[in-house]
């Protein structure tokens, strides 16, 4: 049963991929659909068996790597964390192959993206489930590379090339940082197995590593490469620049992979290794510093985007700010849950808009958006469930967890925690509940409500989708409601051992008893902010007040925000431009074309005509000179041989004369 | 026309060189009705800006050329500081959601790869 959950999502990708053609888009859509649904059910059975009866399954299916120390096999390891991940994997999956068959029933590749959508499953599936870093390693590339062919799915335009590649390439410097902490860890345990590096991390929490007379701790240095990796998957500030534009692929994409379940692949990393990273409070202190960054700096990136699909990106991005947070606050258990309740709610947002943006022609712009709550009803009441449950609407799906890694933040403004990262956190991630409700419900009065800005052909072609999308809208609506209040006391309940020992928090850094007794007042500061965030985009929106408009400083501040704070310039002139500069000016033509080509068969084949021609010139056809140099050779060889005796480097020197001058 | 690089397309037009007074004029007049569209959210507000423009423009009308001239660059500052940066796009035309999606290949090409008639798979 185990190995199916992984082999079927394979089985679907090599059908669809292979006999595409044969199958048709029915029939490929109809055995791609099947095999992941297959799969979602026995990750249902799955977490019943391991997750709620608590019996740990681990696999050893092959050997793979044994050199020396390093021993690596194929294994899977199913625990409380695999299992909660299978689920949301393969329930998000289901549903949004479910909406896809419609959705791109008119591309004329659609076998072609069913493909994909399993093959990016099964590396998902893997990275989750492997029981050491570098069969993890393989699904974290996997899912890099399913992302690449996905966001470039219309490889015929220009801009779906540069955001695939520029996903990939910033993925990379997140990839090179975990590849490095995987060398670190073998360096310091000698084993890349999960459970021999967290059984042993308390006994190496002292050892430390000399780079020229700085010593690091070897924790933390380890700490420090993986939170890199999980940087650049989970878009945290500084490599957050590739999930903007990877919003070029199909919706159902940005559902799936930049919403609800690759991104997550870096928060995953971090609660899975939450074993050795709590034996690291810098680590931790730099978690909740990006994560903080991240969610404020994208909460505000989305207030002025006029994308549909840009403003939803941007709100991914600021949650997952939350994710990281919290396992900075040593909440993994909290991040988690917030991990599996976005999901729902997430891809719930992503597949309405895609309904909105099938019903009015591709259009994407939410300035000619609009009224469309009189064409799309029921899409319209989804939508607004998911934007209430990312605002945090008390019951709903996001409150539970949002509010609760709020609440643990809140507890860290007690001075006798010295916690001021904790503090930085709670300011910055209450901002950002503001600043979420603010522009999700913008996109609520833009897409919906507002008086239509579309033309009349889109209007009256406007209409809800077909059963088939609207079933997994539904599905995941229902999800948005009632899976938070469902899983509430199993993944964050005071005392629950549904964890085990898949996540580690040490008792000095565990705040949950604290949480209960937070005073009532302040626990009712994000609902407050959030009330207050929808207030003003309502304000904005109905009364259409355009006096700002003309500020020079309103402007400029929307200017800032929607061009992302400037971050790609910035990059472009300082990081790209000269780094490409020094790959055409010197690696290029002064080493790859200089030095070594000279060196090579271009060199040989320039240097031999050269001196042929050089030599052909001492035939002159006089004696004089054939003298002269038959004198030259008898004495250099007379002074090679005197030479010889009185100095014992002569030849040598003699040698390199010869040489210099013929190079 | 440095500014107008960083503009797109349609709201730089009046910048394109060799064009007369005329061209220049009817070029800056729909750029700023282009942008006050890109700013607006909701139409009729915009309506009542073009009217607003469309004043500004119908009050310099008889003006003589050379202070046409001045009025000209001094709308054609107006209008780069009040691009927006985000300019809207429709959906098919370049740097926007639909363009070059699944762009058929060239009928030559296709021509050349397609089996003669007889041997094509019915």
């Amino acid at each position: 049963m185990y190995l199916l959950i992984l082999l079927l999502p394979l089985l679907g990708a090599l059908f669809a991929g292979f006999f595409g053609r044969f199958l048709g888009h029915k029939g490929a859509g109809i055995i791609s659909l099947l095999c992941v649904i297959l799969s979602m059910l026995l990750s249902l059975l799955a977490f019943y068996e391991v997750g709620l009866m608590g019996l740990n399954c681990y696999l050893r299916i092959s050997p793979w790597i044994e050199v020396g120390v390093l021993k690596i096999s194929w294994s899977l390891l199913f625990d409380s964390l695999t299992v909660t991940m299978l689920v949301v994997i393969t329930v998000i999956s289901s549903l949004v192959h479910l909406y896809s068959i419609r959705y791109m029933q008119y591309d004329p590749h659609l076998p072609r993206f069913m493909a994909f959508l399993e093959i990016f499953t099964f590396f998902m599936l893997i990275l989750v489930t492997a029981d050491n870093l570098v069969q993890m390693f393989v699904g974290w590339e996997g899912v890099g590379l399913a992302s690449y062919l996905l966001i470039n799915f219309w490889f015929t335009r220009l801009a779906a090339n540069q955001s695939a590649i520029k996903a990939l390439v910033v993925n990379r410097i997140g990839d090179f940082g975990l590849s490095l902490g995987i060398l670190t860890t073998f360096y310091i345990f000698q084993s890349v197995d999960y459970y021999t590096i967290f059984s042993l991390t308390p006994l190496v929490s002292d050892y430390s590593l000399n780079f020229g007379g700085y010593t690091v701790s070897g924790i933390t240095l380890i700490g420090v490469f993986l939170f890199i990796g999980a940087i650049g998957k989970s878009a945290q500030l500084g490599l957050h620049t590739w999930l903007p534009d990877a919003m070029e692929g199909p919706t159902p994409v940005s559902a799936l992979i930049h919403a609800a379940t690759m991104v997550t692949a870096g928060v995953f990393l971090l609660i899975r290794f939450s074993p050795l990273l709590e034996f690291s409070s810098i680590v931790l202190n730099i978690l909740i510093i990006f994560g903080s960054l991240t969610a404020f700096f994208a909460a505000m990136s989305g207030v002025f985007q006029n994308d549909l699909k840009r403003v939803i990106a941007y709100s991914t991005c600021s949650q997952l700010g939350y994710m990281i947070f919290s396992c900075g606050i040593s909440c993994y258990n909290v991040s988690m849950f917030h991990l599996a309740n976005h999901a729902f709610f997430k891809a719930l947002l992503f597949l309405s808009a895609g309904s909105v943006i099938h019903a009015l022609a591709n259009e994407q712009d939410m300035r000619r958006m609009g009224s469309t709550i009189k064409f799309l009803p029921v899409t319209y009441s989804l939508m607004l469930i998911g934007s209430f449950a990312l605002a945090g609407f008390p019951f709903l799906t996001g409150f539970y967890s949002k509010d609760f890694i709020l609440e643990l933040t809140q507890i860290t403004l007690n001075n006798n925690l010295y916690n001021i990262q904790g503090s930085f956190a709670c300011w910055l991630g209450n901002l950002s509940v503001f600043f979420t409700a603010f522009y999700s419900f913008r996109l609520i009065y833009l897409t919906f409500i507002n008086s239509t800005n579309a033309t009349k052909n889109i209007i009256l072609k406007s209409h809800e989708p077909s059963l088939y999308m609207l079933l997994p809208l539904i599905l995941l609506g229902l999800g948005s409601i009632f899976v938070g209040y469902l899983t509430k006391d199993l993944f964050i309940g005071l005392g629950t051992d549904f964890w085990n020992s898949a996540i580690l928090i040490l008792p000095n850094h565990s705040y949950f008893i604290e949480a209960e007794w937070l005073n009532i007042t302040i626990k009712w500061l994000p609902f407050v902010l959030s009330s207050l965030g929808i207030v003003l985009a309502t304000f904005t929106n109905v009364r259409q007040t355009y006096i700002y408009l003309y500020n020079k400083i309103y402007r400029f501040g929307c200017f800032l925000i929607n061009k992302k704070w400037y971050w790609d310039i910035l990059y472009n002139r300082f990081f790209v431009y000269p780094i490409l500069n020094f790959g055409y000016l010197v690696s290029f033509k002064n080493l790859d074309r200089g030095f070594i080509e000279l060196l090579g068969p271009y060199g040989l084949t320039k240097l031999i005509p050269t001196w042929a021609y050089i030599f052909s010139k001492l035939q002159s056809g006089q004696l004089s000179h054939y003298l002269f140099f038959f004198v030259l050779g008898v004495c250099l060889f007379i002074v090679i041989i005197i030479g010889n005796i009185l100095f014992y480097n002569l030849q040598l020197i003699f040698f390199y004369f010869v040489l210099i001058f013929f190079i | 026309m440095g500014a107008a690089a960083s503009m797109a397309a349609p709201r730089a037009a009046a910048w394109e060189p060799g064009i007369n007074h005329v061209q220049k004029v009817t070029r800056l007049y729909r750029a700023a009705l282009r942008t006050s569209r890109d700013w607006h959210i909701d139409y009729d507000m915009w309506v009542k800006d073009c009217e607003r423009i469309q004043a500004r423009f119908r009050a310099n009308k008889d003006k003589p050329l050379m202070e046409g001239k001045t009025l000209v660059e001094k709308g054609m500052a107006e209008l780069f500081e009040m691009r927006h940066p985000d300019p809207y796009i429709p959906i098919y035309k370049p740097g926007s959601s639909s363009y070059q999606r699944n762009v058929p290949p060239p009928p030559e090409l296709t021509h050349q790869s397609m089996p003669p008639p007889h041997e094509a798979i019915q």
